[in-house]
């Protein structure tokens, strides 16, 4: 490891705290005793858990996570193509339980009615004067006809890692040479917006490699994607008739899947799959409609600076659960927006108003597996919306395969490293 | 980060990111910085 790797992830780390670096108030943190509870030990959760822990030293902060051991979804593609192994997408809460955080493993069933305690399946109340959220994604079963959750056995979603990930890369290496293998990619929004296109990569560059009679059909119910410029030209460059992608103009809008007969329909046509991946619509995770902090939309609407809900006061939302646009819903925005929003917990907790920051984004993508691309943005929150910061953020720069690619293939691993060191100690 | 922000282009975010950084920003990160255990 270089010394200018190591500067350079301190500085990814650090850019968290900007912005806050002159908002800190530590002696009037240090007085306070309030209950927080965080529901969901994802990147968000557990993240927002350890940054209130090191505010506030003196706080009650109880962490509410239904699974023992979190598997993360960044890198999930890796194992799907072969890649890499699940275990190394594992990772333990037992660090947080270490440095004072009340671990709890049950799942949230909703919120007491007076707004100030979260339910547990067990039956136990958590009391907490502020609390939260950052509980992920739900699958809206049914929205694609037949696509119920019952057909995620035979047709994999895999867009929630763990048993669903290692059944779809099963099922590729199952697969004869000369199969289909079909993927349904949602409108927007939904979890990790370049995550299909990525996916679509290495499941073409395993199929090349190991299965070459073999094709991939990406059938998309949008016009354009994250990032198309460049992974358009690499799969021309790396897969060639291997992969085909069809807009939801040229007729790619999945509308009925089969999972007996394998079959997905659009609306004039229909595949026979021998692998088929449907990653459906979501919305935020059932204990977001339960608490009422999700609208029409499925999503929950937040106050920008404060990542406090706009339909309950004292209840925060973070994550891929939250509406952050143009901020994407990705890990690395989890990670980040947990830090600012524990920075303004702390200080409503301590009479003080939440001030403005600046925040980011990264997500890598990649097109084989040692090469990758990134897209990169800023963002601001003042006056409690989103919006991104003029001439900042892009794509990694067009053109054919390059040390440059191979080079954002290092730096993702870094990344990966980093962000689930800084979430799960 | 100056450099990355001045530079044109490069192989990393860093370029991409830094150009949405103030000077100020700048400034407190370089402050946060001197405050980490950078072998750490």
């Amino acid at each position: 490891m270089t010394h200018f790797a190591l500067t350079r992830r301190h500085m990814l780390a650090s850019i968290g705290a900007i912005g806050l670096g002159a908002a800190y108030a530590p002696a009037a943190f240090a007085c306070v005793k309030a209950r927080i509870a965080i529901v969901g030990g994802g990147f968000g959760g557990a993240t927002a858990a350890r940054s209130l822990k090191r505010l506030l030293p003196n706080a009650d902060i109880t962490l509410i996570e239904s699974n023992k051991t979190y598997i993360a979804c960044p890198f999930s593609n890796l194992v799907i193509s072969g890649d890499r192994s699940l275990s190394a997408q594992l990772f333990s809460l037992d660090a947080l339980a270490r440095e004072g955080i009340t671990v709890i493993q049950d799942s949230a069933s909703g919120v007491a009615s007076n707004g100030k305690a979260i339910h547990l399946t067990n039956g136990a109340d958590i009391p907490f004067d502020r609390a939260i959220l950052s509980p992920g994604i739900a699958m809206r079963w049914g929205a694609i006809d037949g696509y119920t959750e019952d057909a995620a056995t035979a047709m994999p979603h895999a867009w929630k890692a763990g048993a669903q990930t290692a059944r779809l890369r099963q099922q590729l290496h199952a697969m004869e040479d000369g199969g289909l293998v079909v993927m349904s990619i949602p409108a927007a929004p939904y979890r990790c917006p370049p995550g299909p296109y990525e996916r679509a990569s290495l499941i073409a560059h395993y199929l090349k490699t190991q299965k070459p009679k073999s094709k991939l059909m990406l059938l998309d119910a949008k016009d354009s994607f994250s990032k198309q410029p460049l992974f358009m030209e690499s799969w021309q460059e790396l897969y060639g008739d291997t992969l085909e992608w069809r807009s939801a103009s040229n007729d790619g809008r999945v509308s009925r899947v089969d999972p007996s007969a394998m079959t997905i329909d659009t609306d004039f046509e229909t595949f026979n799959a021998s692998v088929a991946n449907i990653i459906p619509p979501q919305k935020a995770s059932a204990i977001a409609e339960r608490t009422g902090v999700a609208d029409a939309t499925g999503w929950c609407p937040v106050d920008a600076t404060s990542f406090e809900s706009t339909l309950q006061s004292g209840i925060h939302i973070i994550g891929d659960a939250s509406i952050a646009a143009p901020m994407p819903k990705s890990a690395f925005s989890a990670n980040l927006q947990a830090k600012v929003c524990a920075i303004q917990v702390a200080r409503l907790l301590s009479g003080l108003a939440p001030q403005p920051t600046t925040l980011s984004n990264t997500c890598y993508s990649y097109l084989s597996p040692d090469a990758a691309i990134s897209i990169a943005g800023v963002y601001t929150n003042d006056k409690g919306a989103f919006a991104s910061v003029a001439g900042a953020g892009g794509l990694s720069p067009a053109g054919p395969m390059s040390d440059i690619r191979h080079q954002e293939a290092r730096e993702a691993a870094d990344w990966f490293d980093t962000i689930t060191r800084d979430a799960f100690g | 980060m100056d450099a990355y922000k001045t530079e044109e282009s490069g192989t990393t975010v860093m370029h991409r990111l830094a150009r949405g950084y103030t000077d100020e920003d700048i400034a407190l990160i370089a402050a946060y910085l001197t405050t980490q255990d950078i072998n750490k």
